[in-house]
């Protein structure tokens, strides 16, 4: 892949989506896709013409978001995308399913309000990683626009430099080791009830947690800081089940790993697994410490390099599959669907996401007071969780479909019962 | 900077009520303060319903039109008046409003789909009877649809407003049944003979009423009910 064909423009270079990739655009409808956004919340009010320069210069540099999503007669694929890609005004519930035609063909879009530059990015085109790439080098470039000297470092790309083919490849494809894969099986688990919402309302609680008083509870146990809000999550949602009184199912969540702590890549494309820790109630009651151990454990095995490539094997080796892949797409859209729908989001109850502490150029730190992470509805679970740490600040955003703050009522109020602070705020005055 | 008084929270200055639990923020050192900062501007985006519902409705529709038409229009143009055609285009009329008029409505669609379904097809009869040259129309096929639909409707009725509620449903359905081919069975001998007698029609009432008081009695007996359950739960 030589980068002059990635910058031509003329020709009309495709690329394979990649295996996670594979999945979105199969389970997306008409009211709903799989979307994430980031935001970065500077100390001044954005200046619109500035950041769409910063904008049209970021877009040259990686031209692995300038993508527009097709349909061929099996896959879908992406194409290089010729338009220009304008920002848009900020909106009160963010993670609206895109309608890529307005969007000119992107696969994600950039929004101001106030302080705050903030991007949303359709999953078929990256994960939270290569997002934050994205959006530090656009903060970085608008900053620049901006009068302030920048350097290209920490994850800042340099837009100077032309964009490296590393950047653009399927990571599962290069280091998937086919030889043996894990099974994906699991069972059912408890899924959270509440009054559902129309389609395009998502509510988000966002709490603000100092991160040396989070470090310090989750060492006070000998846990990691996502094992112990993973802990939290589910002491609170299994609270949350005992009182509902039905039959009990296992409580799931969703973690999101990072497969580039294992694997040196400079993919911008998705490149991480799921694993699902959580308890099972028929066995009796946890304590919260059973519960945090539980996590821990998991974690440690589950996410070893070797047990989370047969993870990802596996997904590897069901998109090679001959049969999958001579079916034709629109047979192959209904029973990804059929398969997503029976045991997709049904082996667990909720997600929360973890994108570690962001680094910045030392020159920007100053300009920021906050980035923001937050996960879009789930097409059948509820509540999700998702968390971004920036200096002292943990951002935890909790974003929901159903009317009851329930989940995040009480995980946040276990954090105050344990000494840490908390610092709340919502959209909830637009509704 | 308010703490909520019930969570224990800190909240931001841009939030009235705690969004945990709905408390109200109430700061007497903040009375009068200028508006804080938002965190979200006010603007919803909404998702659009464009090619949704009522684009396919248009493009089957059309679809449905052409054949109809060119039926017209062949059968004016080689005989000068309309004869076979209107089988055809009654038969289209009557394909749309059973598989193409319920996408029209979001509300009440049962009971506007029955209505437009009783409309077209009592059409289609006449029709037929008008391009057959019968007398049949008015006396029998048209009484026979009507009933037929108003049972429908009204058992739709009932069911969606919870007045019929699990097996009381099914007995209604089995009394309406053998109601309606007594009913049946009477316009038919009044139409050929003008005489009502009632011959085959009774052993279908006996058997739907037997069969309905079976299931009242099952409904009204909760140990049977839940043997039965039990028994053949799917």
């Amino acid at each position: 892949m030589a980068e002059g064909i990635i910058m031509d423009k003329t020709a009309h270079k495709w690329y394979r989506l990649d295996n996670a990739a594979k999945l979105f655009p199969a389970i997306k409808n008409r009211k709903w896709m799989s979307i994430f956004r980031l935001s970065v919340l500077m100390n001044e009010t954005i200046d619109a013409k500035a950041l769409q320069k910063a904008l049209d210069t970021v877009i040259e540099r990686m031209p692995v978001f300038a993508l527009k999503m097709k349909a061929g007669f099996f896959w879908y694929y992406l194409e290089h995308n010729t338009k220009r890609p304008l920002v848009q005004r900020d909106v009160s519930n963010p993670c609206v399913r895109f309608n890529f035609k307005r969007n000119r063909g992107y696969l994600f879009r950039v929004r101001y309000f106030g302080r705050r530059i903030a991007l949303e990015v359709f999953h078929a085109l990256t994960d939270g990683s290569g997002g934050i790439v994205f959006l530090k080098t656009l903060a970085a470039e608008y900053l620049r626009q901006k009068g302030y000297d920048i350097p290209a470092e920490k994850g800042v790309l340099n837009c100077g430099e032309a964009p490296h083919p590393e950047e653009m490849e399927d990571g599962y494809g290069r280091f998937a080791k086919l030889t043996a894969v894990k099974s994906r099986k699991e069972s059912k688990a408890y899924s959270i009830r509440g009054t559902r919402e129309p389609a395009h309302i998502l509510h988000i609680v966002t709490g603000l947690v100092p991160l040396q008083a989070l470090k310090a509870q989750a060492s006070k146990y000998g846990v990691s800081i996502t094992e112990y809000m993973t802990g939290v999550l589910i002491y609170v949602l299994d609270e949350i089940q005992r009182k509902e009184g039905r039959r009990r199912e296992p409580i799931k969540v969703s973690i999101p790993v990072n497969m580039r702590r294992y694997y040196s890549t400079a993919t911008l494309r998705n490149f991480s697994i799921v694993v699902n820790p959580g308890i099972e109630p028929k066995y009796g009651e946890y304590s919260f410490e059973e519960i945090l151990q539980h996590v821990h454990y998991f974690m440690r095995l589950e996410t070893s390099e070797k047990n989370a490539n047969a993870r990802l094997a596996r997904n590897v080796k069901s998109e090679k599959n001959p049969f999958v892949r001579v079916m034709p797409l629109i047979l192959k859209n209904f029973i990804i669907n059929m398969v997503f729908r029976y045991s997709g989001e049904s082996r667990f109850t909720t997600t929360i996401t973890n994108l570690g502490v962001v680094e910045v150029p030392e020159a920007m730190r100053e300009q920021i007071e906050r980035f923001d992470f937050l996960l879009g509805p789930s097409r059948f679970n509820k509540v999700n969780c998702a968390v971004i740490t920036f200096g002292e600040n943990v951002c935890i955003n909790f974003t929901r479909t159903i009317e009851e703050p329930v989940v995040e009522k009480d995980f946040f109020t276990f954090f105050v019962k344990n000494g840490i602070p908390v610092k709340i705020e919502s959209n909830q005055e637009n509704y | 900077m308010s703490y909520c008084v019930n969570c224990g929270v800190e909240l931001s200055d841009t939030e009235k009520q705690c969004p945990l639990c709905g408390v109200k923020v109430f700061n007497p050192l903040k009375q009068g303060e200028a508006e804080p900062e938002k965190c979200y501007p006010v603007r919803v985006e909404t998702i659009d319903s464009a090619a949704g519902r009522r684009f396919w409705v248009k493009i089957v529709s059309i679809l449905l039109a052409v054949p109809s038409l060119i039926c017209l229009v062949s059968n004016l143009l080689y005989e000068g008046y309309l004869s076979w055609s209107l089988y055809a285009v009654g038969g289209i009329m009557v394909l749309w409003a059973f598989g193409v008029s319920p996408f029209l409505f979001k509300k009440n669609a049962a009971i506007k789909w029955i209505l437009i379904d009783i409309a077209a097809l009592s059409l289609y009869l006449y029709l037929i009877e008008y391009s057959s040259l019968g007398t049949w129309f008015f006396p029998v096929a048209f009484p026979i649809v009507l009933m037929a639909g108003l049972l429908v409707l009204l058992l739709t009725a009932f069911v969606q407003r919870g007045i019929f509620k699990e097996l009381y449903t099914v007995s209604a359905i089995f009394f309406a049944v053998g109601l309606f081919l007594v009913a049946v069975e009477v316009l038919i001998d009044f139409y050929l003979t003008t005489r009502i007698q009632v011959v085959w029609s009774w052993f279908v009432l006996i058997s739907c009423m037997g069969i309905a008081f079976v299931f009242i009695f099952i409904e009204r007996n909760k140990k049977i009910k839940e043997e039965l359950k039990r028994k053949l739960h799917i």
